[in-house]
């Protein structure tokens, strides 16, 4: 509504009489539009109208025993009417406007969204490679060629698209999945042991078990076999499916100092300007702009844009420098984040069906670190499925031979 | 006029349509506290930052008591008040 106002241009009345509000009544009843219309004050009303009633407005406060003046023109039109008695500064802002539309047509900016695990520096050279650069031409863009190309370069990609609006490239990317792995049913595995333990419970579901409850194992050693046996004789290889539980015992440690070191802003705070013309800068300051020890650089970049709308390919750059100072402080609660790391470290061992039976922790401090050991007895599945090496597999078929003998 | 205004009321009872509908009778709606819509007006009477006053039908009025009032818009029929309300009154 405001810019419509805007573009068809308004005006600012002074209505003064008795009865002011009766040309508010005169306007409604001829259908005309006004607003902002003020309460009278010392027999005066302020009030807004569209720039076309201008002419009219005098007379038709006057039919109702009131004078108009208008106070002031509002909008484009009166814009227009008091620029085109300055010709430069048209000339100025007509360049202006060509200028923010001809930079449009270029690529200004450009955003990647979704990359998350990606390599955004591979993306970006893809896409330069592909057209897409800062300060490329982007009418000409084709969606499939840009994705066929960026795909092509970048395998873990599985989609992409980029939107343009104005002089900013929008490119979403999303990840390839993994594909799920697939079981082979023909491949020979056996169970062997994660961690040593003593065995509490065997399930062999296919396979020769190899080992009883209450047995002690080893990591590595065979839980169950992948072979099959009749009744007097083996029979062959095959996949050994099973679970075997067993209690397992575990001591973890995990080490910290016991100070660390904290910064602390001194104060001292420099900025220093720099501009950047499509790919080149221009600094405002001598020298480089490699920061020195005990400071933090802080870089603001300021594009000229709306955003939306257009971006020019000028941004104003700001580097402001902090210095500070390092000091050594007792570090807090560092006891707990150990405990706690140990913890999830344990959960990832001991597995979702896994439980801790019990458990003990301890910590010492020497030499200025903190070492927290945690010692706990747990109850968990300990199997896993590993591939039968050809030298076990030619064992299974010599035994399947001798027997046949 | 009196005869008419019957005559529509009677016409509206009848046949269980809103009187508004068949009469130019104000109907008047209070939104929230802060903004009154007046439809079937008949001129406005008094504009003052307190007090709004319209007319209405048959020499009645319809007034709008409040802090800061100010009228928003306005049509041959129609008038929407916004300001701070404490009454509205029909006289």
């Amino acid at each position: 509504m405001r810019a419509a106002r805007f573009v068809t241009g308004w005006l600012e009345a002074e209505v003064t009489g008795i009865q002011p509000e009766k040309f508010l009544q005169t306007l409604a009843e001829r259908g005309m539009t006004f607003w902002d219309a003020a309460p009278p004050v010392d027999f005066t009303m302020h009030v807004c109208l569209p720039l076309r009633w201008a002419k009219l407005t005098p007379a038709l406060a006057e039919s109702v025993g009131c004078q108009a003046r208008i106070v002031k023109l509002h909008g484009l039109p009166t814009l227009f009417a008091r620029v085109k008695k300055r010709r430069t500064l048209l000339i100025g802002l007509l360049l202006a406007v060509a200028c923010i539309l001809w930079s449009s047509l270029y690529v200004w900016d450009i955003q990647i969204a979704g990359a998350d695990g990606l390599d955004k520096g591979a993306i970006r050279a893809s896409l330069a490679d592909a057209g897409v650069d800062i300060g490329a031409f982007w009418p000409p863009f084709s969606q499939d060629l840009i994705r066929n190309s960026v795909i092509l370069d970048v395998p873990t990609i599985r989609w992409m698209t980029v939107n343009i609006r104005g002089s900013h490239a929008e490119v979403i990317v999303r990840p390839m999945r993994e594909a799920a792995k697939v079981v082979d049913e023909k491949e020979y595995v056996k169970i062997v042991a994660t961690t040593a333990g003593i065995v509490t419970q065997v399930q062999a579901l296919r396979g020769t078990a190899v080992v009883t409850a209450g047995q002690t194992v080893l990591a590595g050693e065979t839980l169950i076999d992948a072979v099959a046996t009749g009744r007097y004789a083996v029979q062959g290889a095959i996949r050994a499916i099973g679970t075997v539980r067993a209690r397992t015992w575990y001591e973890l440690t995990a080490e910290a100092p016991v100070t660390q070191s904290v910064k602390t802003y001194t104060g001292k705070e420099t900025s220093r300007w720099a501009l950047i013309f499509g790919k080149n800068r221009i600094n405002f300051y001598r020298g480089c702009s490699i920061c020195q020890a005990n400071c933090d650089k802080i870089i603001k970049e300021h594009k000229l844009s709306i955003e939306g709308v257009f971006t020019l390919p000028v941004t104003l750059v700001r580097e402001i420098t902090r210095s500070y100072s390092v000091d050594s402080q007792p570090t807090q609660g560092t006891q707990n984040e150990l405990e706690s790391a140990l913890e999830k470290e344990l959960a990832h061992l001991v597995g979702d069906d896994g439980s801790v039976i019990s458990k003990d922790c301890t910590a010492t401090e020497t030499d200025g670190l903190l070492r927290v050991t945690l010692r706990t007895e747990c109850e968990q599945q300990i199997g896993t499925a590993v591939p039968l090496t050809d030298a076990e597999l030619a064992t299974i078929e010599s035994q399947i031979l001798n027997t046949k003998e | 006029m009196g005869k008419e205004e019957s005559v529509s009321a009677r016409m509206s009872r009848k046949f269980e349509i809103q009187q508004e509908a068949v009469s130019a009778v104000p109907r008047i709606t209070v939104s929230g506290m802060t903004s009154v819509l007046v439809e079937g007006h008949r001129g406005l009477l008094e504009y003052e930052p307190e007090r709004v006053a319209a007319a209405a039908g048959a020499g009645g009025k319809v007034i709008i008591r409040g802090e800061n009032l100010r009228l928003v818009s306005m049509s041959r029929s129609d008038l929407t008040i916004s300001g701070k309300l404490w009454a509205v009154e029909l006289e």
